[in-house]
């Protein structure tokens, strides 16, 4: 670790950076093309939450708190993603 | 000290739910308020029941004056954390005291338009909009308030209060923010009826005197057994 | 006869009594053992709190897009979507930024911290630049709050946030000072790292919901 930032974190960064042009390209109408329009739109809602949980288990170090606060984060993270991605596709 | 006092300061600041509440049911304000789209008819039907519609205000206006001894047990604990210069603490009496004025005075207003119920509707309807906007949309007094409160505790050395305290303080701060939109909207989440403007004001409000009320009486009563034990080991 | 009023116990402090006899009796908690909470537990109260007030935005918005779901796709897609793009893409470097300024501040590497911060705090400027330059043009493209109810959420929810961001920016301005002071990382420096991790997230979500979820 001489560079002093973690490799994993600049790795989980440039995951996100790639996730987010994925998820504008999807996003773009290149979603409908693929067909089933809604549904694959409704894969963005899961996908934007894996972000959320990325940034906050590698950024926030959530990955090495206490396992209550990985729990509760986690929960709110799936919770979330459940809600949003049901209200959606009613 | 004697723990009395404070203690009924402390339980001042749930009492002030619990009798705001019942006053607001009573009065028919909750379950469901007015909103800036209920029609002249529904206001005016509203206030024509004047008896109960004015006690029930009157219950309610009494409630939210018992903020202020909790304001006042707060700034106690505020002088205390902050020593020499307790600028946070007088901050928070300040404030605190416009908080409990600036729901006081809606509530009056009111009670005041139950007084004549055969009033022409339109006046009915323009004091009712006044009373409302008046009650909703003051968050500066509130925000302030709050963000004393929290930067007090969060800066005291001594850990007087638990420093989660002074977090959810920061977070019931951000919670008041969307109730300046109830000027822009009749109808909808942030109309002053809406979720995020009354709905989610009251919930924020009631769960900051219930966190405080009960914190700091937590912290009298542990503060009082420490001392009695150490008038005992002497 | 002078009025030696220090000795007066019964004084507060700030009127030059003495410093009250005080402190907090903590209640013993059960070590845990394992894991280390970033900043300090009160801070989550806060941090997931005010993700929840978003949470809450976000439900009751998709809620509200039920009720005109073509409504709510023609606006989104009046929004400048590679603006947004861009203030994602902006918002993540500065967090990567923050990421290492805690880390180097961890090693005691001061200057390399606040060149991250100063880097930081830049993408933060750019993405404050960039979304009152969003508003402006939709403001002048005659689209108001009160125009529908997607606008509505729109307005509110990048406003809100806008504040989140400015916030931050002083946070992370006063994470400075500390390095310019020479102090080591504190329960503070940790709580601003993971409070700009939350601004960050926030956007991501806000970016997907609103430029391209509603305007599919």
């Amino acid at each position: 670790m001489t560079r002093g930032i973690p490799v994993r974190a600049t790795a989980v960064w440039m995951l996100l950076m790639a996730a987010t042009a994925l998820t504008w390209w999807l996003g773009a109408d290149h979603g409908a093309d693929l067909g089933g329009g809604r549904t694959w739109v409704a894969l963005a809602i899961p996908v934007v939450f894996l972000k959320v949980y990325l940034i906050g288990s590698e950024f926030m170090e959530v990955r090495t708190a206490p396992r209550a606060l990985r729990l509760v984060f986690g929960a709110w993270v799936m919770v979330l993603t459940a809600v949003l991605t049901t209200i959606y596709l009613l | 000290m004697s723990t009395r006092v404070p203690l009924l300061c402390a339980w001042s600041g749930p009492a002030t739910v619990i009798v705001a509440t019942i006053g607001f049911l009573i009065a028919g304000v909750l379950p469901f308020p007015l909103g800036p789209n209920s029609s002249v008819t529904e206001v005016v039907d509203f206030y024509s029941d004047s008896t109960r519609v004015a006690a029930g205000l009157v219950i309610a206006g009494l409630g939210v004056c018992l903020v202020f001894p909790l304001i006042a047990l707060i700034g106690v604990y505020l002088v205390r954390m902050e020593g020499r210069n307790p600028i946070l603490a007088f901050v928070q009496l300040i404030t605190g005291a416009a908080t409990g004025v600036v729901l006081l005075v809606p509530l009056l207003l009111m009670t005041a338009i139950s007084f004549r119920p055969d009033r022409s509707p339109e006046l009915t309807v323009t004091l009712n909009d006044i009373s409302w906007l008046l009650f909703i949309t003051p968050i500066g007094p509130f925000m302030i308030q709050n963000i004393a409160i929290g930067t007090a505790i969060l800066r005291d050395q001594r850990g007087l209060l638990p420093r989660w305290v002074g977090y959810v303080n920061y977070w019931v701060a951000f919670l008041f923010v969307p109730d300046v939109l109830a000027f822009f909207f009749h109808s909808g989440p942030f109309a002053w009826r809406g979720i995020f403007v009354f709905w989610l004001a009251f919930v924020a409000y009631a769960a900051f005197l219930v966190v405080m009320g009960f914190t700091l009486r937590r912290a009298i009563l542990d503060e009082s057994k420490l001392h009695a034990s150490k008038a005992v080991a002497v | 006869m002078t009025l030696d009023i220090s000795a007066d116990a019964d004084l507060p402090e700030f009127l030059g009594g003495a410093a009250a006899d005080s402190q907090r009796v903590r209640r013993p908690t059960s070590p845990t053992g394992e894991g280390r909470t970033p900043g300090e537990p009160g801070l989550w109260v806060f941090i997931l709190g005010d993700m929840s007030l978003f949470g809450a935005f976000f439900v009751v918005a998709l809620w509200q897009r039920r009720a005109a779901p073509a409504q709510f796709e023609v606006s989104a897609q009046e929004l400048m979507r590679s603006t947004g793009l861009i203030n994602t893409a902006v918002l993540l470097l500065s967090s990567y930024l923050v990421v290492s300024a805690l880390w180097a501040h961890r090693r005691g590497g001061m200057r390399r911290a606040t060149l991250s911060l100063v880097g930081a705090l830049a993408c933060g400027l750019v993405f404050a630049a960039l979304k009152v330059a969003e508003y402006l043009h939709v403001l002048g493209s005659g689209r108001t709050p009160a125009t529908d109810m997607f606008y509505t959420f729109y307005f509110v929810l990048t406003g809100v946030h806008l504040l989140h961001v400015l916030i931050g920016v002083v946070l992370l301005a006063a994470w400075m000072g500390v390095l310019r002071n020479g102090r080591a990382v504190t329960r503070y420096v940790e709580g601003s790292a993971v409070y700009w991790h939350m601004v960050d997230l926030l956007w991501v979500v806000i970016f997907t919901l609103l430029y391209l979820v509603c305007a599919a």
